[in-house]
């Protein structure tokens, strides 16, 4: 009996071994902090001192109670997902239909709009900052020159207006991905179907909405689960950008977390943010990662 | 590192489709489409080659009247030799000891018969979607008690454990297409798992394994979050690290800040542009598989 | 902390004597033998490897390795450096509530029982040593002290036919004139605060008195009063009027001085090291430019500012220690001073040390400050950081006109006495 055992569990046992590595290193590096992340969420520490005090829920209850920016940050969060899951995807789609048809020069224009996304976050932050400086940046002063000087904006100080300028870099760096994942998607798309419509006397935008987002439905999921549990983690690209300013009007989750954390040592209160943005990543990760576990 | 998307390496069947519209409107559209895009990059390479007194004199987006290419060397000299030093060993060292790491744990759990492999799989998901903020102060702490903090050896093992999720995902995903047949058919013969692995299913998973290399590389070059918590003398600085540090040092020397940021980003063309057809083919694929 | 070894070496004193205008004595200090590394945390804008060539040169047995930060980076080295356990052996620290984590948290090496064996008491101004105190103590080596001072460039002036201003209204019809000719009179960066405060603090000086403004910032004083409220009315007018750079509230305080060069605006609010850091730097004749004081119309006449200073890690092996006490007194050496300011800027720590005639803001200040004018230290260090979180916030909004002064003053009170609760 128990060599059955044995022999049923040894090609596991085998298995497990060539999974250690990947393993051991995951569980320390991700899984251990995960779960100590929200150990420390119910304590206040200031990040130094050896001594803790348990606070229990206290913080979360600081955080949604008293924090006024934590409702600005979250507030933000929404703004940012909602134009996320819109804009880039959208411009993305669009793309990928214009570089879907037989076209000279189309991995020319595929890289072009490709690779802003091999750009790191902080960079892309740092060249569309100096962009948008409102006396030598090269938007206002080409607003001048157009003759469109009214428009100008201080597009990274005026509250109304920062965390779009922001987005827009985002938009930038973020449209590649969605339009190569639509390209891919497209080309699964068999041709007789489409034929077929086009024999039947339906236009171009009819075809689009009857066969070819119904048939992109697997991709679309895909592009807004990804981008938004992205969106939740924005975090270098505000930072290197307005540093959550002006007062504090353009702080986001992630970036408002490592400001209690490091500027205001409150790491009880940091690590709470922290926990909440996990949670709200699980609303669109778990169908997502479901998706992925039974498509393999 | 970054987000994941559901891949799996399919090579696409080439699809000549008829030209429907006007193609000459759509050619004009997306020229004058990808001139604007690409614009801030050539706002960067212009503001690279001008000169100082150039750059205080003009607008920003005046042509140089002459290129300087001088900006470049003492952009290198004053600091960016350190940070791109940093950057390469640690992506020549980190990228396939990660991808060789990940490969084995999806082997064993695409060809291997294991119990709990769905499990064990789903595991490893959840670090897709795990913000790295919930791990930043754990992590401290950790590597405070380990005297690993301003180290590459620490960031290196922070690295590798924040790839993982997203190459075992790419892996399997490919892996799980191989026929089974040729696994059954080495093992019949007297062959290792071992062997299977490093033999058969590797070499066959070439393409995936390219992808993979490509763009876990990129994003360990990008990384920033990690090295700027967990780095901090200059010595040790990271590209994107030293970026953000060297701005307020040069902070009126926009000229070399310029320079400084194409050297950052040089390496990054240089990859895409000879490995174009991996990016596109290797990482996208159906999601219905 | 571990004890030093008794045996002392009186160096320098030839050079000392030497330096013919310096009648302080040289600094006691022992001269750590063996070798030995000292890892430096020190500012982007300072040039300290000038410094350390010349420590090599004359102490080759120990090596200064030296990393720079920008200046918030600066802040949030240390405090990474605190939360893990693992500070540099010297870092550079402005003082006040930015260096008092360290102090507290025993991170910082105590030096106030040293104070008159490294003869600090007598080769250091009192201003220099009294802006690093923190609670009685002295937790660092100051080598600069950092006046925050207007500005100009010559030229700017003399276009709007404005004379340097010496009274606080005279500055504000300055500042009319230069609008009047389109040029922007103040150019500054708002991103973190901080440039930003400086004009806060200075029209609190203005509308409070030295007095009442220390009671203010000592946090005995409400906030909801009338002197508070007034700056942030003044500031609030001052962005209406346009007497700022357009957008300044989120762009970056390093770009501050390009409009300058530019030929767009007149003045900043800087320290006068920027005939060496900047203007030297972009070969720029510092002759073209003037400065004046900050003018506060009260008899005593005074600045913020505050002192740079180096400190020393408590945790630290002896070695190590003495290594990096001794650089850092070696940086104030009385006869190596005229240098050394030459290289990190002035105006120095050091009594009687006049910057070199190449650095006219500089000696100007220098000048200034050993005669009657006297420093109080910038919101950012005189009160608490979570205070200070709230105090940035409040201002910002102000200038942008989402706070009424009021509130403002009211908001800074209230995080002033969340923190006084916390406390007890």
């Amino acid at each position: 009996m128990l060599q059955q055992v044995a022999r049923a569990w040894r090609p596991t046992a085998t298995a497990l071994l060539f999974a250690l590595p990947a393993l051991a290193i995951y569980v320390t590096i991700i899984v251990y902090p995960l779960v100590y992340s929200g150990y420390l969420s119910l304590f206040e520490w200031d990040g130094v001192r050896d001594t803790r005090t348990f606070v229990g829920l206290d913080n979360y209850r600081i955080l949604f109670n008293e924090n006024r920016v934590f409702w600005i940050a979250l507030k933000n969060n929404a703004i940012w997902t909602t134009v996320a899951l819109i804009v880039p995807t959208t411009l993305g789609l669009v793309l990928a239909l214009a570089l879907d048809q037989r076209l000279r020069g189309r991995a020319f224009f595929r890289s072009v709009f490709y690779f802003p996304a091999i750009l790191s976050f902080a960079l892309t932050g740092l060249i569309f900052t100096w962009i948008y400086h409102p006396t030598l940046g090269f938007l206002n002063q080409m607003l001048e020159w157009v003759g469109a000087g009214s428009l100008q904006q201080a597009w990274l100080s005026e509250p109304s207006v920062a965390l779009y300028a922001v987005m827009v870099a985002a938009a930038w760096h973020n449209t590649g991905l969605p339009m190569l994942l639509y390209l891919a998607g497209l080309q699964t798309i068999p041709r007789e179907v489409l034929e077929a419509a086009q024999v039947d006397g339906a236009s171009p935008f009819q075809r689009f909405r009857m066969v070819t987002l119904p048939l992109l439905r697997e991709t679309t999921f895909v592009v807004l689960a990804v981008t938004f549990i992205n969106s939740l983690k924005v975090y270098d690209i505000v930072y290197v950008m307005t540093y959550g300013g002006p007062a504090n009007t353009t702080q986001v989750l992630g970036t408002w977390m490592y400001f209690l954390t490091y500027n205001f040592n409150r790491v009880g209160l940091g690590t709470s943010i922290a926990v909440i943005l996990f949670g709200l990543t699980l609303i669109f990760a778990v169908p997502y990662l479901r998706r992925l576990g039974r498509n393999a | 590192m970054s987000v994941a998307a559901s891949v799996i390496a399919v090579p696409p069947r080439p699809r000549p489709r008829p030209v429907r519209w006007g193609t000459m409107a759509l050619y004009v559209a997306l020229s004058l489409g990808a001139m604007a895009w690409i614009s801030p990059v050539f706002l960067l390479l212009i503001t690279a080659v001008k000169s100082a007194a150039e750059f205080a004199h003009s607008e920003t987006f005046a042509l140089p009247q002459a290129i300087h290419w001088g900006n470049f060397a003492r952009a290198w000299e004053a600091g960016v030799r350190t940070y791109f030093v940093n950057s390469l060993v640690m992506t020549v060292v980190k990228v396939p000891v990660g991808v060789l790491i990940a490969a084995a744990a999806a082997f064993a759990l695409s060809l291997m018969p294991m119990r709990g492999s769905r499990k064990l799989f789903g595991l490893f998901l959840v670090g897709l979607v795990v913000p790295i903020q919930m791990t930043l102060v754990p992590l401290t702490i950790m590597l405070r008690n380990l005297g690993l903090i301003d180290s590459l050896v620490g960031l290196f093992w922070l690295y590798l454990g924040f790839g993982l999720p997203f190459g075992i995902l790419v892996l399997r995903s490919y892996m799980k297409t191989l026929p089974r047949e040729l696994v059954e058919a080495a093992l019949i013969d007297g062959c290792s798992w071992f062997g299977v692995f490093w033999r058969v299913v590797l070499p066959l998973s070439r393409p995936a394994i390219v992808a993979l290399l490509i763009f876990d590389g990129i994003a360990t070059w990008n990384e920033f979050i990690l090295a700027q918590i967990f780095l901090r003398t200059d010595s040790m600085r990271t590209l994107p690290l030293g970026l953000v540090n060297f701005q307020t040092e040069f902070s009126t020397a926009y000229e070399l800040l310029a320079a400084a940021q194409c050297i950052t980003i040089a390496p990054l063309v240089v990859v895409y542009l000879f490995f174009q057809r991996h990016f596109v083919h290797g990482l996208t694929g159906s999601v219905k598989g | 902390m571990s004890k030093l070894s008794r045996r002392r070496t009186l160096l320098g004193l030839a050079g000392a004597a030497s330096a013919a205008r310096l009648a302080a004595p040289a600094i006691a200090q022992t001269a750590p033998a063996g070798r030995v590394q000292v890892e430096l945390f020190g500012l982007a804008t300072t040039n300290w490897d000038g410094v350390i060539e010349h420590f090599h040169r004359d102490h080759p047995n120990i090596t200064v390795k030296s990393t720079r930060f920008g200046t918030d980076e600066m802040k949030q080295a240390l405090r990474v450096g605190a939360s893990s356990g693992q500070m540099p052996n010297l870092w550079f620290n402005w003082g006040g509530s930015l260096a008092s984590p360290y102090n507290r948290a025993g991170l910082s090496l105590d030096l106030t029982d040293r104070v008159k064996e490294l003869k600090l008491d007598q080769t250091l101004v009192p201003t220099a040593i009294t802006l690093a105190s923190d609670g009685g103590r002295l937790y660092g080596v100051p080598n600069r002290v950092v006046p925050m001072s207007i500005v100009f460039r010559n030229e700017m002036l003399e276009r709007a036919a404005v004379e340097p201003p010496r009274t606080f209204a005279e500055l504000e019809s300055a500042c009319e004139k230069l609008r009047a000719k389109n040029i922007i009179p103040f150019s500054l960066g708002g991103k973190y605060s901080w440039m930003t405060m400086r004009f806060t603090d200075f029209f609190m000086e203005h509308f409070a008195g030295p007095d009442e403004h220390d009671r203010i910032l000592a946090m005995e004083s409400s906030w909801e009063s009338e002197p508070v409220v007034k700056a942030f009315t003044k500031l609030r007018e001052w962005v209406t009027k346009n007497y700022f750079n357009p957008g300044f509230l989120n762009v970056d305080p390093a770009t501050n001085m390009t409009l300058l060069y530019q030929g767009r605006a007149a003045m900043v609010f800087e320290v006068p090291n920027v005939d060496l850091t900047r203007l030297k730097r972009e070969n720029i004749d510092a002759k073209t430019y003037g400065t004046v004081i900050a003018p506060s119309d009260h008899p005593r006449k005074r600045v913020s500012g505050f002192q740079h200073q180096l400190q020393i890690s408590a945790r630290a092996p002896a070695e190590v220690q003495n290594a990096a006490l001794f650089f850092a007194t070696y940086v104030v050496r009385p006869d190596l001073a005229v240098r050394h300011m030459a290289i990190i800027g002035a105006p120095s720590a050091v009594r009687g040390a006049m910057p070199a005639e190449e650095f006219p803001l500089q000696r100007q200040w220098a000048t200034w400050l050993q005669g009657d004018v006297s420093l109080y230290l910038p919101g950012d260090q005189a009160l608490p950081q979570e205070v200070v979180a709230a105090y940035f916030e409040a201002q910002d909004m102000v200038v942008l006109g989402t706070l009424k002064p009021q509130e403002a003053a009211a908001q800074v009170q209230k995080a002033i006495t969340a923190y006084k609760s916390r406390r007890n």
